[in-house]
């Protein structure tokens, strides 16, 4: 040991019974020797045998019967809170899923039905407005060109349920997560 | 843990199976036979009450038996709700700890009929263990939760990285961190006691 550095490294180490049988030799002929190690190891050492020992309050007469009570209310009450926020969760859903189809039908449908129009004209013009762009767009447009009428027919039966199922799978995921928050929330009385 | 394994894992299994059957005996013994190293443990941690604290911690319990492994034992997985438990009352109040209130309701340590204590080392007693609250007061939670476990339960390194899920290269520099807080608290204490 070549100092009171190495000293402060050993003490955790002693105080955890780690050290070999020279160590500990060392380790207390540094305590004789220096001063300010033996306080410093004095005042860890009383801390941690304080703390250990240290008087803890006796539970109450009634701690345990007065604890099952409690815990078996708070099972119950739980219990009671899943089943209807799982009801909840399961009228929210389809509420949000009969809303995602009608707007489907208003909002969704018309909206690609534009949109695969517009992306004919915008392509048919595309030598004028995306000049930089040529090459990709010609491929696309090519495609589209090729699919000619039925372009915005498969856009829509294509992406219907994709969109859909991708919603509805949100949907469920969200809900599961709140179920499952729920679940483990606890509740005390 | 040694310690902390008061019954036989197939006597805990079986009490462990019929608490969640709803056996109310069965928990009841199994409240009983960790209330004191909960108790323990949330007094140190945040000071008074300890008690409210080990009943909510007792509860949580109750409400996740049916998650628990019942091949492993009790205490580890008793010991991890109590220390997210104290760190959520102690967040929750915006404070390392709560001041301890000194000899309120406190077990009685045994004393021999025939030796009557020393007046002088009653008080620096007393004064020691004031010294020390202090000193764990100022010693953040996630230092002194694994500090407790260390030197007061006497769990291995290895366990505590367990059960509080962490390197165990963490746990140890939060124990030395934690010790070195306690030490330089105590300093002056020892300085003032003349050694």
């Amino acid at each position: 040991m070549s100092g009171c550095i190495d000293f402060q490294r050993l003490m955790h180490r002693y105080l955890d019974g780690e050290v070999s049988q020279g160590e500990k030799a060392l380790f207390d002929r540094h305590l004789t020797i220096c001063r300010d190690c033996a306080r410093e190891f004095k005042a860890l050492q009383l801390g941690l045998n304080m703390l250990a020992s240290m008087p803890v309050p006796e539970p109450a007469p009634g701690f345990t019967s007065e604890t099952v009570k409690k815990a078996f209310m708070a099972k119950r009450l739980l219990a009671r809170r899943q089943k209807v926020m799982a009801w909840f969760l399961a009228g929210l859903t389809v509420i949000i899923s009969t809303l995602i189809l009608a707007s489907w039908t208003i909002i969704f449908q018309p909206a690609l039905k534009w949109a695969a129009l517009n992306l004919l004209r915008a392509l048919s013009a595309s030598d004028v407005i995306f000049n930089t762009l040529n090459r990709f767009l010609s491929g696309l447009k090519t495609i589209l060109i090729s699919l000619g009428d039925k372009a915005p027919q498969l856009l829509l039966h294509g992406a219907a349920p994709v969109l859909y199922g991708y919603l509805t799978a949100l949907i469920i995921m969200v809900s599961f997560i709140l179920i499952r928050r729920i679940r483990y929330r606890a509740i005390f009385i | 843990m040694a310690t902390h394994s008061p019954e036989p894992v197939s006597d805990q299994l079986d009490l462990i199976k019929r608490a969640c059957a709803g056996d109310k005996d069965a928990f009841g013994k199994i409240v009983n036979l960790y209330r004191r190293m909960v108790i323990g443990y949330c007094h140190r941690m945040v000071g008074s009450g300890a008690e409210d604290a080990a009943q909510e911690i007792f509860i949580k319990l109750y409400l996740s038996l049916d998650r628990f492994d019942v091949s492993k034992p009790v205490a580890p997985f008793l010991f991890r709700i109590s220390h997210n438990h104290c760190l959520d009352i102690l967040k929750r109040k915006g404070i390392r700890t709560i001041p301890i209130e000194t000899d309120a309701g406190y077990e009685k340590v045994p004393q021999l009929r025939d030796k009557m204590p020393d007046p002088e080392e009653t008080v620096q007693k007393a004064e020691l263990r004031d010294e020390v609250n202090h000193a764990m007061a100022a010693i953040p939670p996630l230092y002194r939760s694994p500090l407790i476990m260390r030197h007061v339960d006497e769990i291995s390194y290895e366990e505590i990285s367990r059960i509080l899920k962490l390197p165990i290269g963490t746990v140890k520099a939060r124990i030395h961190r934690g010790r070195k807080i306690l030490q330089q608290k105590l300093m002056r204490f020892v300085i003032a006691d003349g050694e």
